[in-house]
């Protein structure tokens, strides 16, 4: 009975939010204001099970009427559940044109809602300038997610030109809204951006996100563990990295190796710092492997170089693929240097240098245009007079 | 591009009017008066491009509600800076105008409703705004303007002394780190015992304020860190306000920096509170106090030089000189410091003369008597010196235990009962020991009374004892009833009167034993001598019994400095007057009295 009863009332009233169009014509001006927040009132209470049973289909008429009288989260609600199919049946059609009016009405979740959509061209088209446009009215009402996704744009000069500076901003204000990505993202940018660096802000907000996020953890963990900008703790890197593995993160995975090798903040242990590399190698691809071989071959600080590694991963890797390419060559060769075979670095050097040639496609650049070529040149050099190449710090 | 050039050019504009509406305050002035019309017109100028501006904004973006009310407040602001135009009711009309349109088309929206808000202070605001309380009422409002919404609250409900205050900054700061709200939260959670989330409010990062900006309130932050216990927190604050070189309240500082041991930079602030004073009321006595029990006996000495300088008037008794002495003997003693000793004869002379009038009345008016009715001169027993030495005693012992309460000044205009600048921790020890010294001076007087007047007891102990204590309950009937009525009547009847005040503070101090020994046992005894044996007695050889009674109670209700109770007290000296007489003898009065005190003290006292 009861299912009848609600299956007549969705039924009663679907036809109705159609034939009224609330899309085009529920700017409700014959309703006062305190009428409507009275419908929205009751179909909000309605919809969380205040009112009735805690099922969205039930709260469909109370919405609707809402809907229609002017109320912009009414229609939010209800474009949401037409969006998704829950409690009405699915109509993404209608859900843009309901987001669309209630997003001019002014309700943020709306525009945040319609901002995605042109973001990633989804039923409608992809359009950055418009995702801009709607975000950035949910964020001038201080919707913190909008704000991260604006100063993304901003960032990647999506619909907008890239400015740094509004980026900042944009962040900083998310973050005190206690966004997550943004106060991630706000807490990298003041370890590394050379005008905005604030150590003790990066600090504060990594560790306000670094539970539940594997980059700032890791990220966390790499900045007490190198104790560059504040204190040196061996302890609390460890437990960071840690908790960065345990979100899943690659790199940190080679970072706790490399701790528990050197047993700093935690207990030294070879056997288990051989067999964390072995499980990341082992489930790396080519081009990851290349990056591993890499960092150990060059990293600024000692704690993190390993020169056998770097060459046996290498090694295998050229040899397990006949592809030979100038970037893997050139790594070999850093990787033969750190491990103090200067001979072998200066002729994988010399090879990869020829190798530039070899790659070059018909119709491209000569190789003497080739930017790779002047790194691999002053390597060269390096090796020569008995250098290993490092990335500075 | 086009925006900032034009805001900045209204920046120079406005910030260049006020030199123009002082220029029209003079009479014949024209070129003044050219400049300011030129201005008006530039203004108008800039004021409609800037208009013009947001208009396009809100044209192409007629959804975006924030930026039509920024409209509508850069309106509002350009009034409110601009005061002297004269196109001004047309920038009201544009601001109502604009409110309206915001009104009809975005009536319910929460931008609408804040900025609706915004026009309402105090307990109006906390009116209009309670019912946004309901999240139910908060439909599509987004995190930020909730946080806007409590911080407003907050503020509105601080300053009208609501103390809902507290929790409303702290929910706002929950939502928003940056809500300006910090001290309010901060302070309610160190209320509350949070100490630990009082100190992580204050020491975010993302605090909008700059030391360089807001001195005064990084002064409070500092303040509200200490009173956290977080001393790294305000070493750390402390620095970042000397570096902004801004005048901020070193006094607070100086406090803060000395409760979370920082004694060297403390030193420093309250040094420099001497050249600044800001609100401080007597800074070198404030100096003083710091040195004398953090520094050496030179910088103490020196911080009390700086405070002699200002005058004999800032230790007319030297009693500051005489806490240093107490705390560094070894410092030598200056000529002008002697004053200080001169004043204390004077003191102890002007006393000698207030205790003199009322011996002399009784002394002439007796001898008119005894001369009228031809009656002999009273040779036995105590005398009337005997009185005057009494009541010497008395206001000697207060005196002398001024000694004993550190360093003070007794020019302030500080809100104190008592009326000097006093740490009240050091007054209730010297009112302590006033009691002391009161029943060493009256030894002698309790040796002569012993050997000369004959003791004539009426009252056996127990009739003694239990018709005082049911006097005593009678007299404090009103007392009784009123604490059985109401809770708040005893604080009522206690409030205002210095005696309980200082009761309240030996109680901190000493603890309920002390208070109690106070009130039970030293006041009654000491008094009751004094009054009803050694006065009472005395006074009654020269004048009536009840003449005498009468002035005996005009001097006990005197004594105890207090105008609210001032008649209460004179009629329990009448009685206990009384009680001596038909007692014969000193312990009903005592126990009358003890009961009398007893009885105000277990309900008055925490």
């Amino acid at each position: 009975m009861q299912w009848a009863v609600l299956l007549f009332s969705i039924l009663a009233w679907m036809p109705f939010v159609r034939a009224q169009d609330v899309a085009g014509e529920s700017a409700g001006f014959d309703r006062t204001a305190a009428d409507v927040m009275v419908l929205e009132q009751r179909a909000f209470a309605a919809l969380s099970g205040v009112i009735g049973r805690l099922r969205p289909s039930a709260a469909v008429p109370e919405l609707t009427e809402a809907a229609v009288a002017g109320s912009s989260a009414a229609m939010e609600q209800l474009a949401s559940m037409l969006w998704y199919g829950e409690g009405v049946p699915q109509s993404k059609d209608e859900a843009v044109r309901m987001l669309r009016r209630a997003a001019e009405l002014g309700n943020y979740k709306a525009q945040v809602f319609l901002g995605g959509l042109h973001l990633f061209g989804e039923q409608v088209e992809q359009d950055f300038l418009q995702a801009r446009v709607w975000f950035e009215a949910a964020a001038n009402q201080g919707d913190a997610f909008a704000m991260f996704e604006l100063a993304e744009l901003y960032g990647n000069g999506l619909g907008v030109e890239a400015d740094d500076s509004k980026r900042y901003e944009l962040l900083t204000r998310a973050a005190e809204l206690s966004n997550p990505d943004a106060q991630r993202e706000l807490g990298i940018l003041h370890f590394h951006d050379a005008v905005r660096r604030d150590y003790a802000k990066a600090f504060y907000l990594l560790e306000l996100v670094a539970e539940e996020d594997k980059d700032a953890a890791r990220e966390l963990g790499y900045q007490y563990l190198l104790g560059q900008h504040g204190e040196q703790n061996f302890v609390l890197a460890a437990k960071w990295i840690s908790k960065a593995v345990d979100l899943g993160d690659a790199t940190a995975t080679l970072l706790l190796a490399d701790i528990t090798e050197d047993g700093l903040g935690v207990e030294r242990d070879l056997e288990f710092a051989e067999q964390l590399r072995a499980e990341i190698i082992a489930t790396s691809s080519a081009e990851e492997l290349n990056d591993i071989a890499w960092r150990y071959a060059v990293a600024p600080q000692e704690l993190f170089r390993n020169g056998p590694l770097a060459v046996e991963v290498m090694e295998d890797l050229l040899a397990s693929s006949d592809m030979v390419s100038a970037t893997r060559l050139d790594t070999l060769a850093a990787a033969y240097a750190e491990a103090g075979r200067f001979d072998d670095a200066i002729a994988t050097q010399e090879a990869a240098i020829a190798q530039l040639s070899a790659e070059r496609e018909p119709g491209s650049s000569p190789p003497d245009l080739d930017p790779r070529l002047a790194d691999f040149r002053s390597r060269l050099d390096s090796y020569r007079s008995g250098l290993a190449y490092r990335l500075p710090e | 591009m086009i925006r900032p050039i034009v805001s900045c050019a209204l920046v120079v504009l406005i910030a260049s009017a006020p030199a123009g509406a002082q220029l029209l305050e003079l009479p014949g002035q024209t070129d003044s008066v050219l400049r300011l019309e030129s201005l008006d017109g530039e203004l108008e100028l800039a004021f409609q491009a800037m208009l013009g501006e947001y208009e396009a904004e809100i044209e192409s973006r007629p959804f975006d509600v924030a930026r039509r009310i920024d409209r509508c407040r850069f309106i509002d602001e350009f009034a409110y800076g601009n005061e002297y135009l004269s196109w001004l009711d047309e920038v009201y009309a544009l601001g109502d105008d604009c409110r309206a349109e915001v009104d009809a088309g975005f009536f319910n929206h929460p931008e609408a409703i804040l900025f609706r808000l915004e026009g309402f202070y105090g307990d109006d605001l906390l009116e209009a705004a309670r019912p946004y309380d309901q999240s139910t009422l908060r439909q599509g409002w987004t995190r930020a303007q909730t946080a806007r919404l409590y911080a407003m609250l907050a503020t509105s409900a601080d300053s009208v002394g609501n103390p809902l205050a507290g929790p409303f900054a702290v929910h706002a700061l929950e939502l928003d780190e940056s809500a300006d709200v910090r001290v309010i939260a901060a302070a309610s959670l160190i209320d509350m015992g949070d100490k630990a989330g009082a100190i992580r409010i204050l020491r975010s990062p993302f605090d909008r304020h700059t030391p360089g900006e807001s001195p005064w309130y990084f002064a409070d932050k500092i303040r509200l860190l200490a009173l956290a216990g977080d001393g790294a927190g305000v070493a750390d604050l402390y620095r970042q306000l000397k570096e902004s070189a801004a005048y901020y309240d070193t006094y607070t500082v100086a406090v803060a920096l000395r409760n979370t041991g920082n004694i060297d930079d403390a030193r420093e602030e309250f040094a420099a509170a001497v050249e600044n004073p800001g609100y401080l009321q007597n800074p070198q006595l404030e100096r003083f106090r710091f040195e004398i029990v953090h520094g050496t006996a030179i910088q103490a000495g020196e911080a009390y030089e700086s405070l002699r300088d200002a005058g004999w008037s800032a230790d007319p008794m030297a009693v500051n000189r005489v806490a240093l002495f107490f705390e560094h003997p070894a410092l030598s003693w200056r000529a002008r410091d002697l004053l200080g000793l001169l004043g204390f004869v004077l003191a102890l002379a002007l006393v000698g003369l207030a205790a003199a009038i009322p011996v002399s009345f009784v002394h002439y008016r007796g001898l008119v008597l005894r001369v009228r009715k031809g009656l002999p001169d009273a040779t036995a027993g105590l005398r009337l010196r005997h009185a005057w030495y009494g009541m010497c005693a008395l206001g000697s012992a207060s005196l002398l235990s001024l000694y004993c309460a550190g360093p003070l000044s007794f020019f302030t205009q500080q809100e104190t009962a008592w009326g000097i600048d006093v740490d009240s921790g050091l007054f209730a020890r010297s009112f302590v020991t006033q009691w002391f010294i009161q029943l060493a001076l009256f030894l002698p007087l309790v040796w002569i009374a012993v050997r000369r007047e004959p003791v004539s007891a009426r009252w056996s102990v127990p009739r003694a004892l239990i018709i005082a204590s049911l006097v005593a309950v009678v007299l404090r009937a009103p007392l009784i009833i009123f604490w059985l009525v109401s809770s708040d009547a005893p604080s009522a009847l206690g409030e205002g009167s210095l005696q309980w005040e200082m009761l309240e503070q030996v109680n901190q101090e000493f603890g309920v034993l002390t208070t109690f020994w106070l009130i039970a046992i030293a006041a009654p005894v000491a008094e009751e001598f004094l009054f009803r044996q050694v006065l009472l007695t005395t006074f009654s050889r020269h004048i009536s019994f009840w003449a005498a009674n009468v002035l005996q109670a005009v001097l006990f209700a005197a004594m105890h400095l207090d105008a609210s109770g001032l008649i209460y007290i004179f009629l329990m000296g009448l009685v206990a007057g009384f009680i001596a007489r038909r007692s014969g003898g000193l312990l009903a009065p005592i126990v009358f009295h003890a009961a009398f005190n007893l009885i105000a003290g277990l309900l008055l006292l925490p």
